[in-house]
């Protein structure tokens, strides 16, 4: 293979540091009297603002991995992997309203997590397990997957080896983050957010406004991307969709949006602002990430006619599609602006990776070693722990991506969306009725997380010859219910997660009717309806970092 | 106060009469509290771009993009209108109880 890149790598090296010494400088930002409680270490003192929520969130909802993993998509599959647009266009009217008596009533009550919420809105410690539960193992490969976005920019700039010494650098960068984010909690990748969403704008800008003038405008770039979908054997690729992919499309659409705010990062970011304005403004300001993700997504076509090839991992002897983007970079574009590109990737891991550790740590503190463990701990025992916890779950990363084959935690993360969407009903539901019960919801939960997973065992993928956990598309045809097949032998393909749901959501109606006819009561509830609209300036608001 | 009237009028406190709510009330539960505007209606207008059939083509293209990509980069903007107008339109329903008063020193919640 080529030697390394220095030019490339010298700009990479020194956005790189610069951006680990203002992690470690986060901690003396804006901060409130103690870092020993969570609610200064995990959510940043609850004061965001409207500008650094914005950076915030998108930063921590638009990850490195979106960044290269679709257009890789859009490059192999076609218009099946613009999805990620109108995923991100219709996430912002859904979630508008929810999201606002989430932030109010955790306000209100010092609620951490979704999983604290669900604790004091049913009473039920066994589903607010769940709920945590959910959400850590769905986090865990969505961290080890900014990790493949990082490794995917460290390959194309020549270091691409395999063993240990080969992912050397991916370590030390690893380390460095989790220190800072140890030191100085949510307010480092707030920070940095700023650097990483300024570096990713202007190398977008300049990509869009300059690569399709280099190759003769847009509609050269679809005409060649369409001639290259028709000459492969596949009819399921093409620049429009397909009879078949459609209801897919809309779909996985609907059930990704659905999903992105059950992850607990999401809650994180959104938890750490300072009200219910600031967070109704960014869901109007946040969809200009969307817009740059489509265009991203278009750099898949691009790369088509640019003839742009995939750079082979040498670890796994593969092909690595995520380095498409950041080759594209590398041959269209002089050394040191692909080394801006690299870095606006590189830092856009680290950003994400250190909310979703922040975020899975907070539920392991306050839903599992509170609950279970330590049920007196006090709120300095609580941020240490988590502080700790956040370590344990990057390395817990760094080693899945070492030691198992990185293709795992693709499929992991295929398998997150799914089962995170079974969080829905205890989360999201119940900011706005308890009448489901929480038993039933916990049967709901079981069904959707069976079903969802077993349909996406059964789903082969011929092209990169997998039998099982192929993909999120299912043929209607193959759906069965205990042998019945109600949609006959339909061709259609629909998302998995949105017929786990539709299962999950079924038996917990059913269920909550045969227990309120038994008259069986449920937990108590300790949020009352003026929870839900509490805001910042109210007299009577808990105060932040009080225990 | 302003805010215990509006919960007290609350048409949708519906679930206030739950068994569950009426047995676990700490006495200041009104339900739910679910304040409705006709203008949350707008959020559902983005969802049409759900609908693939709309726009799955090629021709009329805008600037070489065939219709499929341009129109939902122009949901892009739909999305957005339609949140501004119901953030616009709603804005005032529920204010602060101090943004009356001094107003002044709104962000120091943690003060």
């Amino acid at each position: 293979m080529t030697g390394i890149n220095t030019v490339e790598l010298g700009v990479f090296t020194v956005l790189f540091i610069g951006v680990a010494v203002m992690g470690f400088l986060a901690a003396r930002w804006k901060s409130g009297s103690t870092m020993d409680h969570l609610d200064e270490w995990g959510l940043g003192g609850r004061k965001f603002g409207s500008w650094v929520t914005w950076f915030l969130v998108g930063g921590d909802l638009y990850t490195a991995y979106t960044f290269v993993a679709v257009p890789a998509l859009v490059f192999g599959a076609g218009a099946i992997g613009f999805f990620a647009l109108p995923y991100t266009v219709i996430l912002y009217p859904i979630v508008f309203l929810p999201v606002l008596r989430l932030w109010s009533v955790s306000r209100s009550h010092g609620y951490v997590t979704p999983a604290d919420f669900v604790r004091g809105r049913y009473g039920s410690p066994i589903l607010a397990l769940i709920v945590a539960i959910t959400g850590i193992v769905a986090t865990m490969p969505y961290i080890a997957l900014q990790l493949v976005g990082l490794e995917a920019v460290l390959r194309t700039m020549g270091i691409n080896g395999s063993g240990f010494i080969g992912h050397l650098p991916l370590f030390i960068a690893f380390l460095v983050l989790a220190l800072y984010t140890y030191r100085s909690g949510l307010r480092a990748p707030a920070l940095i957010a700023f650097v990483k969403d300024a570096l990713i704008y202007l190398v977008i800008i300049v990509a869009v406004i300059y690569l399709p003038a280099a190759f003769g405008g847009w509609g050269t770039i679809f005409d060649s991307a369409a001639a290259k979908f028709d000459a492969t054997p596949s009819p399921a690729d093409g620049i429009l969709l397909t009879s078949n992919n459609q209801l897919q499309y809309a779909t996985l659409a609907l059930g990704s949006a659905l999903a992105l705010f059950l992850y607990p990062h999401s809650a994180t970011g959104i938890l750490a602002s300072r009200g219910r304005d600031v967070i109704k403004k960014n869901m109007i300001a946040l969809p200009a990430y969307s817009l740059v993700l489509g265009l991203i997504a278009l750099l898949g076509y691009v790369a088509i006619t640019a003839g742009v090839k995939p750079i082979v991992n040498e670890s796994t002897g593969r092909p690595d599609g995520n380095t498409l983007v950041p080759e594209l970079f590398n041959t269209q574009f002089p050394s040191w602006f692909a080394g801006v590109a690299f870095a606006a990737i590189g830092i856009g891991a680290l950003v994400p990776a250190a909310i979703m550790s922040i975020a899975a740590a907070n539920l392991w503190t306050r839903n599992i070693y509170k609950e279970y463990i330590s049920r007196h701990a006090t709120a300095k025992q609580e941020a240490t722990q988590a502080k700790w916890a956040s370590l344990v779950v990057k390395f817990g990363a760094v080693a899945f991506i070492l030691f198992i084959d990185p293709q795992f935690s693709i499929d992991l993360q295929l398998i997150g969306g799914v089962i995170i969407l079974q969080t829905l009903p205890a989360v999201a539901i119940a900011l706005y009725t308890r009448w489901l019960h929480s038993v039933a919801l916990i049967a709901g939960w079981v069904v959707g997380m069976a079903g969802g997973l077993y349909l996406l065992w059964t789903i082969p993928n011929p092209t990169i010859g997998k039998d099982h956990f192929g993909g999120s598309a299912l043929t209607l045809s193959q759906l069965s219910i205990f042998g019945w097949h109600p949609f006959g032998d339909s061709t259609l393909q629909i998302y998995v997660g949105v017929v786990a749901l539709a299962a999950n959501l079924l038996v917990a109606v059913l269920l909550t009717l045969v227990l309120r006819a038994l008259g069986i009561r449920d937990g108590r509830d300790s949020t009352s309806g003026r929870d839900y609209h509490a805001d910042e300036g109210d007299p009577a608001l808990r105060p932040v970092a009080a225990h | 106060m302003n805010d215990d009237r509006q919960n007290d009028k609350d048409p949708t406190a519906w679930d206030s009469g739950n068994p569950v709510d009426r047995i676990e009330g700490t006495g200041r539960n009104r339900g739910n509290a679910i304040q409705f505007s006709w203008w949350n209606l707008l959020l559902v207008v983005p969802l049409a771009m759900l609908i693939t059939a709309v726009y799955n083509r090629d021709e009329p293209r805008l600037f070489g993009m065939p219709m499929f990509y341009w129109y939902q980069f122009s949901f892009v903007a739909v999305g957005v209108g339609c949140v501004a107008i119901v953030y616009l339109a709603t804005r005032n329903r529920r204010r602060p109880p101090s943004a009356t008063g001094s107003g002044a020193d709104l962000q120091d919640v943690t003060r």
